[in-house]
């Protein structure tokens, strides 16, 4: 198991560091590039395991 | 919204932050549906009301570093192949243009590269990134300054030699802070 311990107790709606602005443009290229892949449409190996996820069958 | 659920709906982010470490597709998303594996087999050490993403985050970062150990110059992006995936756009004003922008990122180590994808667009605070990292509050700060200030080094030369007309990059880096300017 990988998992680090220290990543429990973190409040969820903590914001984000001010210093990292959102209106410069090496944040914005960030955000787009992070937001394109994480808008893209999941690949059918994914949605096949999530579906098995769902289903029950590798609990 | 069961831990289940929640850890599905993490997918999405899984990938992209998969992708800022893992820059071929194929190899990101095996690192995803690895995370989500042990994610899903391990959902019991989870602590209920604490951040998913960031327990799920850690994991990936773990295991993409495990991979590396193993197989380090498989998982590197030696020659380039994210930079060439990433689909050209032209530059508009004050915006970068995102080949070139994906270029300079691939350059970063990648311990740059996760601290600036957390902080910068992930929208973790410096202490979640710094406890998916496994190190100090400080140590993500100063990756992040450092992942930036070599950006802007490396964008402000790729914009000298482009010869851009407008001049527009230069004067978009100027107004977003001036670390590592020359």
């Amino acid at each position: 198991m990988t998992t680090n311990s220290k990543t429990n107790g973190f409040d969820e709606n903590e914001t984000s560091p001010q210093e990292v602005g959102s209106n410069d443009p090496i944040s914005s290229a960030l955000k787009q590039v992070y937001d394109e892949v994480a808008n893209e449409p999941l690949p059918d190996k994914l949605n096949s395991l999530l579906e098995q996820l769902r289903n029950g069958d590798k609990k | 919204m069961s831990l289940e659920d929640d850890l599905i709906a993490q997918t999405n982010n899984l990938r992209a932050f998969a992708r800022s470490l893992v820059h071929d597709q194929t190899r990101a998303d095996d690192l995803v549906q690895e995370t989500i594996l042990k994610g899903w087999s391990n959902l019991s050490s989870f602590k209920e009301g604490t951040n998913m993403r960031a327990w799920l985050f850690t994991i990936l970062r773990n295991t993409f570093y495990s991979e590396i150990r193993k197989h380090r110059r498989e998982v590197e992006d030696i020659d380039g192949r994210y930079a060439a995936q990433v689909p050209d756009k032209p530059t508009q004003h004050g915006i970068l243009d995102l080949r070139d922008f994906n270029e300079a990122f691939a350059t970063l180590p990648a311990d740059q590269r996760e601290a600036l994808t957390l902080v910068g667009a992930s929208g973790f605070s410096y202490e979640e990134a710094a406890a998916v990292c496994g190190c100090a509050i400080g140590t993500v700060k100063s990756r992040v300054n450092r992942a930036r200030a070599r950006l802007v080094e490396l964008l402000d030369d790729d914009t000298g030699s482009n010869d851009r007309s407008e001049g527009e990059l230069l004067a978009a880096l100027g107004s977003g802070g001036d670390a590592g300017r020359k």
